[in-house]
């Protein structure tokens, strides 16, 4: 068993966008479609402004919401860290679209089912390293095994200026200048899933396999979603795209 | 679209594409998808070279069942040491663009394309070219090209030919600062990023402009401790990257860099014994730079002058490992009038410095000993008798040999002066987009009587061809050997041309036959690697197994350099004899923006390569147009929110674009991105999305190299939308 996480060095990342198209290109996804992003954010008023660049993706919570709120356990959490989705068992219902806090997951239009960064967990149980670590120039991101004490990710952790995004597997090294806000924020699970779990899910699955399961289940995630979209937005910020 | 073009000729148009490319598979973003996704486990790895810009780094093209459905950097590439750029990442998009060009077309109306066959459209082509050559002399071709590894057979062609007109695009890009080089150091030195421990870019922007083998050397210095500082009316990636980011009025780097050299020289904070032994002029750029003081500077480039003055005891203090940049386009690679002796500057603060050789320095590359091809290339030409229609490397502008002044061709071709420009081949290039003045390039290129584009695309110069050879893409073509540090590498198809397209090689040995050249180009391209490989003991094999193969090279010599000195030249007799300052002055920009008026910047972004990959899906949906930059106070003064659509016009034309209200850029600036605003209507992804650059810039000519000095324009900007 392994405990995988990520750490992106934002000391390194240069807003390059390789990892985004690198991770693009491994999955075949639309154009419109990313597992991750780089967004530059900059404050300050003109002449003393300052930027930096960050990266965002799945955060393989520790208690992950989408896999709490999936009718169908295709969502889950690996016991190596990784959050992964089972495509054989999504219904694309999307509730884990909703539920995810850090919209980190995208809908596939032809293959009808969620999807998102898996941390490359068939390559790297080939022994290879995740499509967006591998092709970066600024060897921004180091991924590995928690557990391992003498794996780089190991190492990297202990380090200065480290934030981890508490609840998740993903480590941030930070610039001096970068406010913690400007990162995503620490894991929570949204009140609504609570509220999905205690109600919802069991009455989907009992509905599980009939039309009219499937539109109880979106009506009533409709009303969940707007229910606990504040909680669920994405983070703020000005994105030169 | 262009006035000529109705909608009923594009569609007509359109239909005669989509006729030529019914006939095979039609490449689709959907095609490429479905094939990576067979699940079969054979993938054949092919290595090559990259050309979704022009570093060309080694890439490994994973193959499967006929298709390239993946791209990686190959590890044994000194470029890319298995890393790729996004735009790296992305070139399947580019192979299976169902907009790219599949067959040659000739023009047969007003806006309107129809397929031809190669054989048909080489008739016709050596046909014009021979009766164009009777009537007007061989130098009424010219070719512009933006040079790639078949650029030696390009000059090998026009050699042939007869004409002196091949023409790059270095006016637009990096004149300024190699003929600024040239004449200091007889040679274009670069700087050792990897252990550089102070570092000064005068505008270059290391993040957008993309080397990937820079990056690499840069983040690695940085994490071991490099101060790097930018200088940039804008903050750019690169200055947001940086330790500290000095927000310089519009070309004015040049008063900067002399208050630099005053303060290093009135503080005998330089490399007394380097100085003394491997430069020569010193007590003239003493002399030279007694009264820019860092107050002086002050007041023209608007930092203030205590920031000067540590900025120069910082360099000193961590020299030799100290560098400043050697540039590029933006700071003194062409953008302004000022931009020679603005590159004089920086070589000289560098030669202070003591940088050159030094570790964290100035760097040559080392020479790898290519072989002889003289022999293969068939009999000598003769010595061309016409002088060359821009004049570059004669008596008017002596040091811009090699490099041109291509953004004088419409003008040429226009009023015929000196002598009339009938027929133009380009390739790789596309002068609509990226040279200045739009309007003008279109108005020349209509005037024509041949003009031939090779292109992957159909370019938005293309567009107005009489004759379209399509190009087969870098994935699906060989070409000529390249140099790349102490290595050599090679491009080889991954895979069959997905159409009737051929590479340059072929078009070029198809288009001296048909030109009557034949006896100059009877050889092959692997005859020609061959004789380039023969003397490095690498096999065109091994490079076909390995892609890129360490051989010997020799270091460079930094003792006796190829300056008629032989050393430094702080002062440049050539530079004096071209008509310049022969010791670095202070030369002001050409314009400067009065009250409403604003300083147009423009530069790369890190996703897109100039007019080529706005096309490109994966690359397009990450940026799909350009944005105005503008100061929040700028645009709170006209009105303008974030998003808002404005117009921007200058003396030759305006554009629309939405507006980018921001802290982060001088408020008597503002910046767009160069390569949107496409006019192609063929590419239909760019078609129309921002602003094309061009439109708004005029024609400029820099002092001594003959560069375009694009950013030397002002513009007005009013809210519209």
């Amino acid at each position: 068993m392994a405990k995988y996480a990520m750490l992106v060095d934002l000391n390194r990342c240069v807003d390059c966008q390789a990892c985004t198209v690198a991770c693009q290109a491994q999955y075949g996804l639309e154009p419109d479609k990313r597992f991750t992003t780089v967004r530059r954010y900059e404050w300050g008023t003109y002449p003393d402004v300052q930027g930096a660049f960050v990266t965002t993706q799945c955060m393989h919570c520790d208690k992950p919401p989408c896999a709490e709120v999936c009718p169908t356990g295709a969502s889950y959490k690996h016991q190596d860290g990784a959050v992964l989705i089972d495509e054989s068992r999504c219904i694309g219902c999307r509730y884990c679209l909703t539920a995810c806090p850090y919209d980190a997951r995208v809908y596939d239009e032809t293959k009808k089912v969620a999807r998102k960064c898996s941390f490359c967990y068939a390559e790297v149980a080939k022994g290879k390293a995740p499509a967006c670590g591998k092709t970066c120039m600024a060897g921004a991101r180091i991924f590995g095994d928690l557990d391992n004490p003498s794996s780089d990710i190991a190492k990297a952790v202990a380090g200065k200026g480290v934030v981890k995004i508490a609840g998740t597997s993903i480590y941030y090294a930070v610039p001096r200048s970068l406010e913690r806000s400007y990162l995503p924020k620490d894991g929570e699970v949204p009140a609504y899933v609570s509220a999905w779990q205690g109600f919802v899910q069991p009455a989907g699955k009992a509905l599980l396999g009939g039309v009219a399961g499937v539109v109880v289940l979106a009506a009533l995630a409709n009303n969940l979603r707007s229910h606990g979209e504040k909680s669920a937005s994405g983070e703020e910020g000005s994105s030169h795209d | 679209m262009p006035s000529k073009w109705s909608r009923r000729t594009f569609l007509k148009t359109s239909l005669a594409t989509g006729a030529v490319l019914a006939a095979g598979e039609l490449p689709s973003f959907a095609g490429w998808q479905k094939a990576r996704a067979t699940g079969k486990d054979e993938v054949l790895s092919v290595p090559s070279l990259c050309e979704m810009c022009g570093v060309k780094c080694g890439i490994i093209a994973r193959v499967r069942d006929g298709r390239v459905v993946k791209i990686d950097g190959n590890p044994k590439h000194p470029f890319s040491n298995g890393k790729l750029c996004a735009r790296g990442n992305a070139g399947m998009t580019a192979l299976y663009d169902p907009d790219r060009l599949r067959q040659p077309l000739k023009r047969v109306g007003d806006g309107k394309f129809e397929p031809i066959s190669w054989d048909d459209a080489m008739r016709e082509i050596g046909a014009k070219l021979k009766d164009l050559k009777a009537q007007f002399g061989p130098e009424t071709l010219v070719w512009a090209t933006h040079p790639e590894l078949i650029n030696p057979w390009e000059k090998h062609w026009m050699a042939a030919f007869g004409s002196p007109n091949l023409t790059g695009h270095a006016a637009t890009c990096y004149s300024s600062r190699t003929v600024a080089f040239a004449t200091t150091y007889g040679d274009l030195p670069g700087v050792d990023y990897g252990n550089v421990q102070y570092y000064l870019s005068p505008g270059r922007n290391l993040l957008e402009g993309i080397h990937n083998g820079v990056i690499q050397k840069i983040v690695a210095a940085k994490a071991k401790g490099a101060r790097l500082v930018a200088l940039d009316p804008r903050m750019s990636n690169f200055a947001a990257w940086a330790d500290e980011w000095l927000p310089i009025r519009p070309g004015t780097d040049l008063a900067f860099l002399l208050a630099l050299i005053h303060v290093i020289i009135a503080e005998r904070l330089y490399d007394e014994a380097f100085v003394a032994e491997r430069t020569v002029g010193f007590n003239e750029l003493k002399d030279a730079v007694r009264d820019y003081t860092p107050a002086w500077a002050s007041g023209i480039t608007d930092i203030p002058a205590e920031t000067i003055s540590r900025i120069a005891r910082e360099l000193a203090a961590a020299r030799p490992a100290a560098a400043v940049d050697t540039c590029w386009h933006g700071g003194f690679g062409s953008m302004y009038y000022n931009s020679v002796q603005t590159g004089r500057a920086a070589a000289c603060l560098n030669a202070l410095l003591g940088n050159l050789g030094a570790k964290g320095g100035l760097t040559f590359s080392p020479v790898v000993k290519l072989g002889k091809t003289d022999e293969l290339m068939g009999p000598k030409p003769p010595k061309i008798a016409a002088r060359r229609w821009d004049g570059a490397g004669e008596a008017e502008w002596p040091l811009a040999k090699g490099l041109g002044l291509v953004q004088n061709l419409p003008d040429q071709i226009l009023s015929g002066r000196p002598y009339p420009i009938k027929a133009l081949i380009v390739s790789h290039f596309n002068p609509v987009r990226s040279c200045p003045d739009s309007k003008k390039v279109i108005d020349a290129l209509q005037k024509l009587e041949l003009l031939v584009a090779i292109d992957i695309q159909m370019s938005d110069t293309a567009a107005y061809a009489h004759y379209v050879l399509p190009e087969s893409t870098y994935l699906e073509r060989p070409d000529p050997v390249q140099v790349a540090g102490s290595a050599v590498a090679l491009r080889q198809p991954a895979v069959k041309p997905l159409g009737d397209t051929k590479g340059e090689d072929e078009i070029l040995i198809d288009l001296a036959r048909a030109a009557g050249l034949a006896e100059n180009f009877a050889f092959t391209l692997e005859e020609y690697n061959d004789a380039l490989l023969a003397p490095l003991g690498v096999t065109r094999e091994q490079l076909l197994k390995e892609g890129a193969v360490k051989v010997d090279a020799a270091p460079p010599d930094y003792v006796k350099l190829k300056t008629p000195s032989g050393k430094i030249e702080l002062y440049s007799e050539d530079v004096k004899k071209a008509g310049g300052s022969p010791v670095p002055v202070w030369v002001p920009p050409q314009v400067q923006p009065g009250k409403g008026q604003f300083q147009l910047l423009h530069g790369h972004v890190a996703m897109h390569t100039h007019t080529s990959t706005d096309n490109n899906a994966y690359l397009h949906a990450l940026m799909p147009e350009n944005e105005l930059w503008i100061h929040a106070d700028s645009a709170r003064a006209l009105g303008v929110g974030d998003g808002d659509l404005v117009e921007v016009e200058s003396e030759v034309g305006r554009v629309r674009l939405k507006a980018k209200v921001t802290q982060a850029i001088r408020p008597d600036s503002v910046f767009m991105a160069h390569g949107f605003g496409g006019v192609s209507p063929y590419k239909r992804l760019a078609y129309k999305k921002g602003a094309n650059l061009s439109e708004v810039t005029p024609v400029r000519v820099a002092e001594l190299s003959g560069a375009a000095a694009q950013c030397e324009v002002v513009v007005t900007v009013r809210k519209v939308g």
